[in-house]
């Protein structure tokens, strides 16, 4: 062999060798890729799947936290809708609903509705009841099954803020805005009207539910001092109402009797000791008044009227003073709740109060004889059914 | 020939009357007494309660008595298939109108039971003296809701014939697919806007909902 043959040789081998060499390495590089792609085609794929759930709870949190899409102004009322998901029929029950109560707040605060209901919007937001759920794809699922909710509320209030499962009720939309703009009335209420009824005004006047509402209330608290005043006592109506110093309301609000029967009405309820259920029985089989008051007098007393009665007398304040009823409510920031009332209505205590016995007795749902409309609209529906039987031969 | 119509719907239900007209007068008395007994006037609450019982069971008595009433004659007429009421000498649609009126009639009986029942449960409770007895009232709402019910249940027997039970059962099934189909597809609930166009006036069930109570404010 040559010389040149054979370095042509030995750089033969040596390309074969750094072939082999190379695909040798290539080849354990190669697996090495493989299992590295491998590992990492895994991890991409949890990475897109966490990303993919991110998303979808970002969707969510931006749907509930969407920036405001639209308004309706109705009157002064301002409904500030959160969403452009709502159905068509549920905007217009909506806008019906705020109609409606712009007409009462109208109605119920005269010349200041405008300034009352224009203070804040109120905001309409959606949701599925299936929010609670954090897992995407759960929620996801979920939300298709349970209802849509439609909230009510006022901005930074959330604890005024009621949810309706779609269709929405317009009569109910109705009195959540009226809820609503009651809220914000009571803003400026004197600081005894916060006391007496709370943080609520009945911006938009009372209705005959209200009323009626009371009347029952005044018909079945067990408390004489209610009784007395539905019996026609307005010094114990104003009691009742809570509208005088009261020292000792177990006696004043309450007759021995009535203990018994606060008693007998907690007798089967929870646990209670041998001693304490022999006192009961004393009072409520043996007549023992001594023993109803130690057992009546353990419990804080209860009002004889709900906060809802006691809102029917500022209502009728309101309804009496006329146009400018709620400044001079609002004027009357140093007064206690008679005061307050007085001024609002523009009448003495007792007028008022008296009047307000009258409304309330009025007022006395006397509904199990049916009403003629109902009456009618049962006898019609009586005779359709037997004129369409008789139309069919066997 | 109404008399007679009467006079034999009549025959066919006088016993199941007679055991409506015991429980409307017995029932209520003894639930008061039962619920109230040894509590005194001031009791409104339990006394209200008691109350609501004895509606619930006016309510009840007034389904049973009605489709009762309006599902035997047809059974009686089926028996025959009819050959009897189509061979008298009137037509038809007067021969159903005897029969609708028959039971209408026969209706009275119960109610007056439950205004004497009614009244006799209140003449003997002692009423709280704000709240009132209503016995008239009352049983003027029975008449009036077992009338309803029974021309529904005459219309439903003599238009759907022995189906009837059948297109109830098919207008459940409806129901319960709608209801179904409204929760997945998230639109309006079936069960609730049914609900609330019956029960609201002018719908034919109103009477359901309303205050079915022989004392109250």
């Amino acid at each position: 062999m040559s010389e040149s043959g054979l370095r042509r040789t030995t750089l033969t081998r040596r390309a074969v060798a750094a072939l082999v060499l190379v695909a040798g390495a290539a080849g354990a590089l190669a697996a090495q890729d493989l299992q590295k792609l491998g590992m990492r085609i895994v991890a991409a794929d949890r990475a897109a799947a966490a990303a993919h759930d991110s998303i979808l709870e970002i969707v969510r949190v931006m749907r509930n936290k969407r920036l405001p899409y639209d308004s309706i102004v109705t009157g002064a009322i301002t409904l500030r809708f959160t969403s452009k998901d709502l159905s068509p029929s549920t905007r217009a029950a909506l806008t019906r609903a705020g109609d409606a109560t712009w007409e009462r707040v109208e109605h119920g605060l005269g010349d200041a509705a405008t300034r009352v209901a224009g203070r804040v919007p109120i905001v309409i937001s959606d949701r599925t009841a299936a929010s609670f759920i954090s897992e995407a794809r759960a929620y996801e699922y979920m939300s298709r099954l349970l209802p849509h909710i439609i909230d009510l509320g006022l901005p930074n209030m959330p604890g005024r803020s009621r949810g309706f499962v779609e269709p929405l009720n317009e009569a109910q939309a109705e009195d959540a805005m009226i809820d609503l703009v009651g809220s914000v009335a009571s803003m400026d209420e004197p600081p005894a009207l916060k006391v007496y009824v709370g943080d609520w005004l009945p911006a938009a006047g009372l209705n005959e539910r209200n009323w009626n509402a009371a009347a029952i209330d005044l018909a079945t608290t067990n408390a004489s001092v209610a009784r007395d005043c539905f019996a026609g006592s307005i010094p114990r109506c104003k009691s009742a109402l809570g509208l005088t110093k009261v020292s000792d309301p177990y006696t004043e609000w309450y007759s021995p009797e009535d203990w018994r029967v606060i008693v007998s009405g907690s007798l089967n309820m929870g646990i209670v000791t041998e001693g304490r259920r022999d006192a009961m029985q004393a009072c409520v089989a043996g007549h023992d008044m001594k023993e109803c008051e130690w057992l009546v007098r353990e419990r804080p007393a209860s009002l004889p009227l709900d906060m809802d009665v006691r809102r029917t007398v500022v209502g009728l304040a309101l309804e009496l003073g006329g146009p400018k009823a709620y400044d001079r409510l609002v004027a009357a920031q140093g007064g206690s709740a008679s005061d307050v009332l007085a001024a609002t209505s523009g009448l003495g205590i007792d007028e008022l109060v008296g009047q307000w016995r009258a409304h309330v007795l009025s007022a006395t749902p006397a509904n199990v004889r049916p009403r003629a409309l109902e009456a009618t609209a049962m006898l019609a529906w009586m005779l359709v059914f037997a004129f369409v039987a008789q139309r069919r031969r066997p | 020939m109404f008399r007679q119509v009467l006079f034999t719907q009549w025959k066919w239900a006088r016993t199941e009357l007679f055991a409506y007209t015991l429980g409307a007068f017995l029932i209520p008395t003894a639930i008061l007494k039962i619920t109230v007994n040894g509590l005194d006037d001031y009791s409104v609450g339990a006394m209200l309660t008691a109350v609501a019982a004895a509606g619930a069971f006016f309510v009840f008595l007034a389904f049973v008595c009605a489709i009762g009433l309006a599902v035997r004659p047809y059974l009686a007429d089926q028996a025959l298939k009819h050959v009897y009421s189509l061979s008298l000498p009137v037509p038809w649609a007067t021969f159903l109108r005897y029969r609708f009126l028959a039971g209408a009639v026969l209706l009275v009986a119960p109610t007056i039971a439950v205004f004497m029942g009614a009244g006799l449960a209140t003449m003997t409770a002692a009423v709280p003296p704000t709240l009132h007895a209503y016995p008239f009232g009352l049983a003027v709402r029975f008449y009036l809701s077992a009338l309803e019910i029974y021309a529904a249940t005459f219309l439903l027997q003599y238009v759907a014939g022995k189906n009837a039970v059948r297109v109830v059962l098919a207008l459940i099934g409806v129901l319960v697919v709608l209801e179904l189909g409204s929760r997945f597809f998230g639109t309006t609930d079936a069960w609730v806007w049914m609900w609330d166009h019956l029960t609201t006036l002018p719908g034919p069930l109103e009477t359901l909902t309303a205050r079915w109570m022989m004392i109250d404010v």
